[in-house]
């Protein structure tokens, strides 16, 4: 019984927390018809700005839960900054969302290198020390809580308030609801804003929870890792929640696979192969007109003015 | 030395740019006719390690080399032929995965090309340290050398160029451009990836024609990887996702981005690219005092690829709209 409550409170804990989030995030700007191709640039990014800030607030706060936590709360807001800007580029440019979503994941990819070595050159001249976030136990069970509630929130916001009900509505067509006197544009900020944060406290979870520290490159793929559990549980919050509890632990338990007899080499490539037939599966599953189904927008370019 | 001391030796270090110029200029073209067709293919580096994988297994591994070995001129031609045509092929395979998903299951391609190549990876480096693993390697996980035979052919005075690279690289450029420009098949991939509601009205199925764009991408992005092995590497190292490909995978977008998809400017732009990706790696060298460990030519290559993509789409914009400025009272 210990084993298994160890299990969800220390390994499966901050994984959960920071795939999930991420997922939720997802969940809100896809279902506003905008193709969130830019995810594992956005998760690169947080995660390094999370590392960069934690290093710079202990500077100023000392090392400390205090500090950690506003870093935390401090990448969200510059991710959802840079969330809101991709979702408004792709609606505001007409070029094709693939073309402005590619952008954004290399630029994440580049900025992120740039932003965690910031922080690890204070780092290493400094020699401040960093709090990361050591919750188990009790604490985990609040932070399962909480995420609960994030994904309760979620739903509530995108199903019940008139916010997401305008973000659904534009994800579905865009063209029709703009007729009505609503700005798209205005809309899909919002939902990126929404959404960004969400991501970002999922990346700043990745690095300050799950891996307690940065290196170049960290969170690579992690964000597709996430986008597949987005679309696993059809972007609606409280599915992505829960396929989320199956898919998180899935991920921590591939890497030591090779147990089973698997080359080392291979069972690395197995949370990646598990994604695409994630993805495959949920999209070969019927459910025309369910409020499960894609959003019709998702991916098309939105003129405002018909092309000649 | 200063910076634009730095600038000039990139520039007439000539023979070292050659070597990426080629290559980029290769898996841009292949790029460039994706994008044409919405086939946002940033699978490339999969498909090059898999071409890589194709053209070891073959001449490694099969009765191919020993059969036409010592054959004369026109029989190791053939062989080198067949070689890198089979390279091709494993990069069709490696692409239509997620060209069929995306014509048939609509999946979108771009998260599974990406996860792909880490897949392609991984296969190499299993079939590396595993069943292929080398007998003659001083210790080292890798591969033995391919036979003589089946390498390609220095050009006396430029250690970096090989006559079959060259070659291909004309027969892959002049392929797109007539491709693109002079076939009905190529006016459906442009048609698909600019107006596929007409593709679809005037009775074409967009399914087949994305088939078609993302066959024809991977097919020369393996090519190149096939090239790559006969010409250069000779074999298949360990880890070669760290950083063993030099990247053209990803460094090559930028490319067919650069090139504004004219494949008439595929040459140009991978000389802008890999003259830029060198000078990033000299000046990394010559800045090391200065610049923090990690601010790496990789992350420099990697924001210049965003900045340019998103200034190329605004560029976009500002060509194909007027724009007034209507300050309203």
């Amino acid at each position: 019984m210990s084993e298994v409550l160890n299990w969800f409170t220390v390994a499966l804990a901050p994984a959960y927390a920071a795939y999930t989030l991420a997922a939720l995030g997802n969940a809100v700007i896809e279902r506003s018809g905008v193709l969130n191709i830019a995810i594992d640039g956005f998760f690169v990014l947080s995660s390094a700005f999370a590392y960069t800030y934690a290093i710079l607030l202990s500077q100023v706060l000392g090392s400390g839960p205090l500090a950690t936590y506003i870093a935390i709360a401090l990448t969200a807001l510059t991710t959802a900054v840079f969330y809101s800007l991709f979702t408004t580029l792709n609606t505001a440019l007409p070029v094709s969302q693939g073309a402005v979503g590619l952008s954004f994941m290399f630029a994440g990819y580049g900025l992120g290198a740039v932003v965690g070595n910031i922080g690890r050159l204070v780092f290493s001249i400094q020699r401040v020390r960093v709090d990361y976030l050591g919750v188990t136990g009790w604490g985990s069970a609040v932070a399962y809580v909480l995420l609960v509630a994030v994904a309760i929130l979620t739903h509530l916001l995108l199903y019940r308030l008139r916010l997401g009900v305008l973000i659904r509505a534009v994800g579905e067509d865009p063209r029709v609801v703009s007729q009505v006197g609503v700005n798209v544009t205005h809309t899909r900020f919002l939902a990126g804003l929404i959404g960004g944060l969400a991501v970002g406290l999922g990346g700043a979870l990745f690095t300050l929870w799950r891996i307690g520290g940065w290196s170049q490159g960290q969170g690579l793929n992690h964000g597709w890792l996430a986008y597949a559990i987005s679309i696993a549980g059809w972007r609606y919050p409280l599915l992505v929640a829960l396929v989320s509890v199956f898919f998180s632990s899935l991920y921590v338990l591939l890497p030591h696979i090779q147990r089973l007899g698997l080359p080392i080499e291979i069972s690395m490539a197995v949370p990646y192969i598990v994604s695409v037939a994630v993805m495959v599966l949920v999209s070969l599953a019927p459910r025309r007109g369910s409020i499960l189904a894609e959003p019709r927008a998702l991916g098309r370019e939105y003129f405002r003015e018909e092309r000649a | 030395m200063s910076f634009l001391e730095t600038l000039y030796q990139t520039l007439i270090s000539y023979t070292g740019l050659l070597e990426p110029l080629i290559f980029l200029a290769m898996i841009g073209t292949a790029i460039s006719i994706g994008f044409y067709g919405s086939f946002w293919n940033v699978g490339a580096e999969g498909q090059y390690v898999m071409g890589m994988v194709g053209a070891l297994f073959l001449t490694l591994f099969s009765p191919l080399v020993p059969l036409f070995e010592g054959g004369g001129t026109v029989l190791t031609a053939l062989l080198k032929v067949l070689v890198v045509l089979f390279g091709g092929l494993l990069g069709v395979l490696w692409s239509l995965v997620p060209g069929v998903l995306k014509a048939y299951v609509r999946v979108t391609e771009v998260p599974v090309l990406l996860l792909m190549n880490y897949v392609a990876y991984s296969i190499s480096d299993y079939l590396t340290a595993g069943p292929w693993k080398g007998r003659y390697t001083y210790g080292y996980i890798r591969t033995d050398l391919i036979p003589e035979a089946a390498r390609l052919t220095i050009i006396p005075g430029l250690e970096m160029l090989r006559y079959e690279v060259v070659v291909a690289l004309v027969l892959v450029i002049a392929f797109a451009y007539v491709l693109l420009e002079r076939t009905e098949v190529g006016l459906r991939i442009k048609f698909l990836g600019t107006n596929p509601v007409a593709l679809r009205a005037s009775g074409y199925d967009e399914r087949v024609v994305t088939l078609t764009t993302a066959a024809l991408s991977g097919f020369v992005v393996g090519v190149a990887g096939a090239l790559r092995l006969l010409g250069y590497d000779y074999r298949l190292p360990y880890n070669i996702g760290d950083g063993k490909t030099g990247f053209y995978g990803y460094t090559a977008i930028l490319v067919a981005w650069l090139s504004f998809r004219d494949v008439r400017y595929i040459l140009p732009s991978a000389l802008i690219v890999a003259v830029l990706t060198s000078f990033g790696y000299r000046m990394q060298m010559l800045l090391k005092d200065l610049l923090p460990p990690g601010i790496s030519a990789y992350a420099i290559s990697l924001i210049l690829m965003g900045v340019t993509l998103v200034v190329y789409s605004i560029f976009r914009v500002l060509r194909d709209y007027s724009m007034r400025l209507v300050v309203k009272p």
